[in-house]
């Protein structure tokens, strides 16, 4: 086969992907892998954050309603004949699913016999759309009721509460399903116009992982997208976000045992997308170094029965946002809040070991390479990489670039107390 | 891919199974298997937690996850379920394959698994008291926690009232009352039983030699005593009777609808019909609930099906409207009539039927669900022969699909109702 491949690979573990870019823009990756299932992603740079998008035959942005990402994600299913596509993913014997995130929105299904058959399925059906009045409507009743399964969800409530704190006006405060009201706006016309604006090849990527022929995958795309060209996306203007919070502080209610807490810091977006994955990777470390099962501190509220579940340490970053976080849950909600509060106000001063730092690390890696036992974990990761920018080949050398040094960075620069906003449920009655 | 069964002695057993160099990384699991006893499952159950909070050697639950830290990340995972009358604690140690690690890492992590097992931490002969007494409140905020998750609490509530008093209802957990009693006596005499008297499964799934993993299933097996292997009764067969229904308000938006069944028959014995019969009617992308409760209709975002046959139980859960709760019940009914009445299409049992090999196919990539489903199967006495089970699906005479549809019967039927006050209407322009 005469065509321009990439390998990208790591030798230390021996794995590899191979990336071939078509002519119409359509970015291809295959990661080889000796398993009986083979796991496949359609992944379209269009998401719940694509909310201020000025089209082709427009001089102004245009404000879309909430949600309507995540409502193609839903309806992009439906055939002209009435039928559903995922039926024909699963006659074929593949298991089809879809899932919007603020930054995209992946078409994926896994399969172990008809590969081929089922990536024409899924090509065929996410480039040729059918949306009518009827079923649009048809699918708000699905759809309202999988938002009101999230308003019942404590951790929903409180991660989007913690959002609106952090944020003023950037749109990632927006639950992506969009609410009751946005999504009764969506209309067919809408549907297809940002079909066709965003749904194109250039705008998106093929991730395949297993043990299939490469040189079949790039047949199947050359055939379907022979008469596509790169086509330019229209632009989508982001949130203008200062670097302060929004509030401090913001509290609900739930039917729920215990209270729960998250303290979010505010950060400046970054820019560079190995620097996102080198900073996700060091907060990965230090949850272990400082609420792991063998930390004093963890332990010490533990035996105090103080928290009963992990305490967890997040990173989370995207267009125009990153946010650190700590989360945990208490039946002595008061108590251990304070607690958390005192150890946060200290941790610019933490002290790391170096074995504890070389120990935590080696039991990073190990997980990492054990990600690379499972298709599904590779053709994610590869997503991830593809829509950031990132590159899952290069992190064992990121593991091995970080030092205490970075960790100390972090901990002094990423817990600011004045970029902090709390969010907390408390259950009905008891506060 | 077929496992290599060794009896090590009367009571203990090794299933190997060799899964080359697929995978970076292997799994050994020890496995304790006891008939469900409402004194003494939920005492089981907590004896995993205790174990990992400290041993003679590695004295609290720091030095042990530094440890495993150390040994390339090894996880020991604790998993605990039930099937038919019998019980299942396995303690599994998921770790990097020496290839990937370095050589003697799975002799060492076995060695660990030994320690955690064998030498736990013990007061005046018995468990710490300190640490049993935080064991149980650990277990107790997560009993009280199940009201967090209102789609699992609504299955879980509506078994209990189904099964009350039943062996096969019993909550692996127990209950606050029954956890608030337990003692470190108790327990220590629990866990004296599981070593003593258990059906023992040891397995391995992984790239090392069986050569090499036999020694060290002979080690672990030299620390259990002999003893003989416990007797199992047998479920007995269900009969039908009259429905109940049960009203509940609940502080959430939306409404919750979950209806319990008895499953009567031996259709239920046959592992392709009823794994077809829940293809067909749940867990297939194109099944009957997916397609005719969610899709046309338009009545909920989820609608499933979940089943313990070997119990004879099977609850069908849906979260919508209190409004459509009678509307979705009966459409729900409906689609168990037409498979009982053999109106399956050609496309319905198709795609049940592949995807239910390929659920089969995802077991073998996978060392942990590898050796899950052996185990699963040890529990039952069953064959774990993969490809055994996909010729049994792929020759099934439908009629044993129509005969499960014929055997579930409405036992038990829970409203929680929600305060969404959307209307239908609402979504009109």
């Amino acid at each position: 086969m005469n065509k321009e491949i990439i390998t990208v690979e790591d030798k230390s573990i021996n794995e590899k992907c191979l990336i071939y870019r078509h002519k119409s823009g359509l970015t291809v990756c295959y990661a080889p892998k000796k398993l009986s299932v083979t796991y496949v992603s359609l992944t379209v740079k269009f998401g719940a954050l694509c909310q201020n998008v000025k089209f082709d035959d427009s001089d102004s942005y245009e404000n879309l309603p909430d949600g309507v990402a995540h409502f193609m994600e839903h309806k992009i299913f439906a055939r002209p004949d009435g039928s559903d596509a995922l039926n024909e993913l699963a006659y074929f014997g593949a298991n089809g699913n879809a899932y919007t995130t603020e930054n995209s929105t992946s078409y994926i299904f896994y399969c172990s016999e008809n590969f081929e058959k089922n990536l024409e399925i899924l090509l065929d059906f996410v480039f040729n759309p059918y949306f009518t009045e009827e079923n649009v409507k048809n699918e708000c009743g699905i759809i309202a009721e999988e938002i009101k399964m999230y308003e019942d969800n404590p951790s929903s409530k409180i991660y989007y509460n913690l959002l609106s704190a952090i944020y003023k006006n950037h749109g990632i405060v927006k639950n992506i399903c969009g609410s009751c009201e946005s999504i009764s706006k969506i209309t067919p016309s809408l549907l297809y116009k940002i079909h066709g604006a965003f749904y194109t090849p250039s705008n998106m990527c093929l991730v395949i992982s297993g043990d299939e022929s490469f040189d079949n995958i790039i047949n199947i795309v050359e055939k379907t997208f022979a008469d596509y060209n790169i086509n330019p996306v229209p632009e989508v203007k982001y949130f203008d976000e200062p670097l302060e919070i929004n509030k401090r502080y913001i509290e609900d209610m739930c039917d729920v045992s215990e209270a729960s807490y998250i303290f979010g810091f505010k950060l400046a977006p970054i820019l560079s997308a190995r620097e996102c994955e080198k900073r996700s990777i060091a907060y990965d470390i230090l949850e272990e170094l400082l609420f792991g099962k063998a930390s004093d501190f963890y332990n010490s509220l533990y035996e105090r029965k103080l928290i009963s579940q992990p305490i967890t340490l997040g990173f989370d970053f995207g267009n125009g946002y990153a946010f650190s976080s700590v989360s945990f849950s208490s039946v002595f909600a008061k108590e251990t809040e304070a607690e958390i509060r005192a150890f946060i106000d200290k941790i610019s001063g933490f002290s790391i070991s170096e074995s504890d730092f070389l120990r935590v690390k080696k039991f990073i890696l190990a997980n990492f390479v054990r990600d690379f036992d499972s298709t599904e974990a590779i053709a994610e990761n590869l997503v991830t990489d593809m829509v950031t920018g990132s590159n899952i080949f290069d992190c064992t050398q990121i593991i091995e670039e970080i030092d205490i040094d970075y960790l100390y960075n972090v901990l002094k620069n990423d817990f600011k107390t004045d970029k902090m906003a709390v969010s907390a449920i408390f259950p009905k009655g008891e506060k | 891919m077929k496992s290599v069964k060794k009896r090590i002695n009367s009571r203990v057993t090794l299933s190997y199974v060799n899964t080359g160099e697929k995978f970076k990384s292997c799994v050994f699991s020890v496995n304790f298997i006891l008939p469900l006893s409402f004194e003494k499952s939920h005492l089981y159950s907590l004896i995993p937690s205790v174990l990992n909070s400290g041993t003679v050697n590695y004295p609290t639950r720091a030095a042990l996850c530094v440890r495993f830290q150390e040994l390339y990340g090894a996880s020991i995972a604790t998993r605990i379920v039930k099937r038919g009358s019998r019980q299942l604690i396995s303690i599994e140690a998921d770790l990097l394959s020496d290839r990937y690690s370095e050589y003697g890492n799975l002799l060492r992590v076995v060695e660990m698994l030994y320690e955690l097992i064998f030498n736990p931490l013990l007061t005046d002969g018995v468990f710490n008291r300190d640490t049993v007494e935080l064991e149980k409140n650990a277990v107790i905020e997560k009993i009280r926690a199940e009201k967090n998750n209102k789609t699992s609490y609504s299955v879980q509530r509506c078994m209990s009232l189904m099964l009350e008093n039943e062996t096969v209802g019993i909550r692996l957990d127990g209950d606050e009352d029954s956890v608030a009693k337990i003692t470190p006596e108790s327990l220590y005499s629990a866990y004296l039983d599981m070593i003593n008297s258990s059906q023992i499964e040891l397995c391995y799934a992984g790239d090392a030699d069986i050569d090499d993993v036999l020694p060290l299933a002979t080690y672990i097996d030299n620390a259990f005593p002999e003893g003989k292997a416990p007797i199992f009764e047998k479920i007995g067969e269900r009969t039908p009777r009259e429905v109940r229904s049960f009203y509940e308000d609940v502080d959430m938006v939306q409404g919750r609808l979950a209806i319990g069944f008895r499953c009567v028959g031996d259709a239920f014995d046959n592992d392709a019909a009823r794994n077809m019969f829940m293809g067909i009617l749940s867990s297939s992308p194109m099944s009957k609930l997916f397609v005719n409760i969610r899709e046309k209709h338009s009545l909920c975002y989820y609608c499933r099906a979940k089943a313990e046959f070997d119990g004879r139980i099977m609850v069908i859960y849906s979260g919508l409207e209190n409004s459509q709760f009678e509307f979705a019940k009966d459409a729900i009914l409906k689609e168990i009539e037409d498979i009982a009445n053999g109106i399956i299409s050609d496309g319905e049992y198709e795609a049940a039927k592949k995807s239910l090999l390929s659920s089969i196919d995802y077991i073998t990539d996978s060392p942990v669900d590898i050796a899950r489903w052996e185990m699963d199967r040890a529990m039952l006495g069953r064959d774990s022969d993969l490809d055994a089970l996909k010729v049994e699906i792929e020759n099934l005479d439908k009629t044993a699909v129509l005969e499960c549809a014929r055997g579930v019967f409405v036992d038990t039927v829970l409203y929680l109702n929600g305060k969404s006050e959307i209307e239908d209407g609402d979504f009109d322009e």
